[in-house]
């Protein structure tokens, strides 16, 4: 009810949702940084050679590229929720369909997100395991990551 | 990638419909977010396209953050489209609003 009455007269003003389109026009281009630097910190420490070695190390930077893609993960909700209200008068359909679209979108990045912490785990029993088991903790690491970097792309 | 892809059409398509962005920028969106959405079925496939399939939707995000930052949602479109729909439902849509505002 109050949101009806506040939006209204912001619809019908000389600049309707002027508000909601910067936070989106904000979104956008954070989203593109914060994916990207994700992306950036993520394959600094999972593109270099022998990286299983070097994750225990480096898991405070793992897990800081995890919650970068993790906040896009928020922004790309927000967005659908953002523009419901702007697309709901011209189509109720598309402004769900957007929303909806939007939060499938944003749980896809969580699974990736998580993919990209499980490797720390991994990273910690590959130097803990035996010499005979470490083709197995390999195989098991780049399986999880495959669908991220190797042929597939970054969110 | 392939959700980014839809959820992108489906904006762009009502870009254009209701021009709340100049219909060059929804075009734009389309053509990008459809480039996008080949590219990830081709790479759920198996091709390798090193994300060059999403550039021209990249661009196009970068491109619309800065426009509604500094421009906003376009006026022109939104009074009439207005109208026109609950005019098209007058009897419908009143008591719905109504009754679901309680």
């Amino acid at each position: 009810m109050q949101n009806q009455s506040a939006t209204l007269p912001d619809r019908f003003s000389p600049k309707p949702f002027r508000t909601t389109a910067r936070i989106v026009g904000v979104l956008y281009l954070a989203g593109m940084v914060v994916g990207i630097g994700g992306n950036v910190l993520i394959q600094s420490i999972l593109g270099g050679p022998d990286h299983l070695s070097t994750i225990a190390a480096n898991s405070m930077l793992l897990a800081l590229g995890a919650v970068l893609w993790l906040s896009t993960v928020a922004g790309d909700a927000a967005h659908g929720i953002l523009m419901f209200p702007v697309l709901k008068p011209h189509s109720e359909r598309a402004a769900v369909g957007y929303l909806g679209a939007r939060i499938i979108d944003a749980t896809f990045i969580a699974v990736m997100a998580l993919l990209i912490l499980v490797q720390i785990p991994i990273g910690i029993e590959y130097l803990n395991a035996g010499s005979s088991d470490t083709s197995y903790i390999q195989a098991l690491s780049a399986v999880l990551t495959r669908q991220i970097f190797t042929p597939t792309s970054s969110p | 990638m392939i959700t980014v892809g839809v959820a992108g059409l489906i904006l762009c398509s009502m870009f254009y419909r209701t021009q709340l962005v100049p219909r060059l920028l929804a075009v734009w969106g389309l053509i990008g977010y459809a480039i996008l959405l080949l590219g990830s079925v081709l790479q759920v496939l198996g091709f390798n396209l090193n994300s060059i399939q999403a550039i021209p939707g990249g661009l196009w995000e970068l491109f619309i953050g800065v426009w509604l930052i500094a421009k906003g949602f376009s006026t022109s479109s939104q009074l009439p489209s207005e109208p026109t729909i609950s005019s098209t439902t007058p009897v419908v849509t009143p008591p719905l609003v109504g009754s679901a505002a309680p």
